[in-house]
């Protein structure tokens, strides 16, 4: 393995370039994986593509390259607050239509930070919304027969189904 | 927003974000998102991420808020209590637990499956989270398929650090009136088989066996001469019979209210009067009930909220799960 090498390139699913540094790689298992086998082989010319597109690659970099100098040397609490602070702006920024992108490729590059703070934003976005909005987003059909709405509003008070 | 579909366990981690409520605001979303909330996994996975995040209203084995009422009277003087669960607990019961069938002053009985080659193993466990003990103990047959023909009691004595299981077996096609009692003690180690004249810590107990969706009758038990007797329900109850759900109604002894302790007291759940009724048996060969106390969904500030199932502690406390 070659240490000199301190940034990969990689494609997106759309067949754009995107450079990513080493150690921000080595947050996924995956990546790291593709690192070894492709990247550092003397003769290395195939550029390995990652089945994401561009604009959630750009994000998903974005939070390796930051995440990265903590990961790979442990920090201090102040840094880890910090690095808290950070995440939840991250998530704020237009990231809503893309969220759902975000924790696909969050879980399929093996990356359980990512994935976790994806799901709770979700989480959070969620708390306000309607039940037929949840099953709007989700894409959940509502597969209750007519006796069994009846039963469980019966059964629970103030259940709603819209 | 436009979303893209995303696999059912990805969604699943979602919902385990969300705080209890709304994810029983969002189980009539469909079958699948309504399992969840009683998919043990779930509610354990849901009960570690609330743990984490510091929230300190989820109780792990139903996942849902609980609230803990005195019982006295109807004076409803506001307590609410919250478990904290020792994480590490959390992820041992997390690796293989199938269900928690009781607990007794915070000792549970617990079953898991181990993978022993092909076949899967059912384990009865009993564990205490706040001394991190575990003991396993012997499975009976009727523990593991006749669930629903089998009344299994626990009775732990933190004082004294020790426990007895009491189960009663009943052949449903024999009729219900042919009850087995085994009993298992914390020194003993094993089941015992007990024809009468059994000297625990009460003198007899009430069943309630519901089938077909349904509750007919009580059925005693007595320990000390083995004999079963139907007990009616009190006759102010019987209209409401036919809706209750299995949840719906729990018996219990209440130490503190009675004078020998052997008393029986029976809490039901009204869903439609949204109110609780407590009653205590006069005398059983007459099933003579008396209401002693009731508590309704105002009485302790619930309005237009679903209760899943309830049960009373340590004969005065009322606990519920919303």
């Amino acid at each position: 393995m070659s240490s000199s090498v301190e940034a990969i390139t990689v494609l997106s699913s759309d067949g754009d370039e995107f450079k990513i540094t080493v150690s921000a790689a080595k947050l996924s298992k995956p990546l790291n994986w593709m690192l070894e086998d492709v990247c550092f082989s003397d003769d290395c010319d195939e550029v390995p593509t990652i089945e994401v597109n561009s604009k959630t690659l750009v994000k998903v970099i974005e939070y390796c390259e930051k995440h990265a100098p903590r990961a790979n040397s442990g920090a201090s609490d102040s840094d880890a607050e910090e690095l808290k602070k950070w995440d939840i702006e991250f998530m704020k920024m237009d990231v809503k239509d893309i969220l759902f992108h975000i924790l696909m490729a969050a879980n399929y590059l093996h990356m359980e930070g990512l994935y976790d703070l994806a799901c709770q934003t979700a989480a959070d976005l969620m708390k306000g919304m309607t039940v037929s909005q949840i099953r709007k987003i989700f894409h959940i059909k509502n597969d209750f027969s007519s006796e069994e709405q009846e039963q469980l509003r019966r059964q629970h008070p103030g259940c709603s189904f819209d | 927003m436009e979303t893209m579909e995303i696999p059912q366990e990805i969604v699943n981690d979602i919902f385990s974000q969300l705080p209890a409520k709304s994810i029983l605001r969002f189980k009539s979303c469909s079958k699948t998102i309504y399992r969840l909330t009683k998919d043990n996994n779930f509610v354990i996975k849901h009960a570690q991420n609330l743990t984490l995040q510091g929230g300190d209203t989820s109780f792990f084995i139903q996942g849902h808020e609980i609230k803990i009422y005195p019982l006295h009277g109807n004076t409803a003087s506001k307590s609410s209590s919250s478990a904290i669960i020792p994480r590490s607990f959390l992820r041992f019961l997390n690796r293989k637990l199938e269900e928690i069938l009781l607990s007794s002053n915070g000792l549970l009985l617990c079953r898991f499956v181990q993978k022993r080659g092909l076949l899967d193993n059912d384990e009865f466990i009993i564990c205490n989270p706040t001394t991190k003990s575990f003991t396993s103990i012997a499975a009976t047959d009727s523990l593991l398929w006749n669930k629903p023909q089998a009344f299994l009691s626990m009775d732990f004595d933190q004082k004294q650090n020790r426990y007895e299981l009491v189960l009663l077996e009943y052949n449903r096609h024999q009729g219900l009136d042919t009850v087995k009692c085994k009993t298992y003690l914390s020194e003993e180690g094993v089941w015992t088989k007990r024809e009468k004249g059994l000297h625990i810590g009460y003198s007899w107990m009430i069943l309630c066996p519901y089938f077909k969706g349904k509750y007919h009758y009580l059925l005693s038990y007595n320990f000390e001469n083995g004999e079963t007797r139907r007990v009616l329900f009190p006759k102010e109850v019987t209209k409401t019979l036919a809706e209750l759900d299995y949840d719906d109604l729990c018996t219990f002894r209440w130490d503190k209210v009675g004078t020998s302790g052997n008393e029986i007291y029976l809490g039901i759940l009204d869903r439609r009067g949204h109110i609780f009724t407590f009653w205590v048996l006069k005398d059983y060969r007459s099933s003579s009930w008396l209401m002693f106390s009731t508590l309704s969904f105002q009485d302790i500030g619930l309005e237009e909220v679903s209760i899943y199932g309830f049960t009373v502690m340590n004969g005065h406390s009322l606990v519920f799960a919303t």
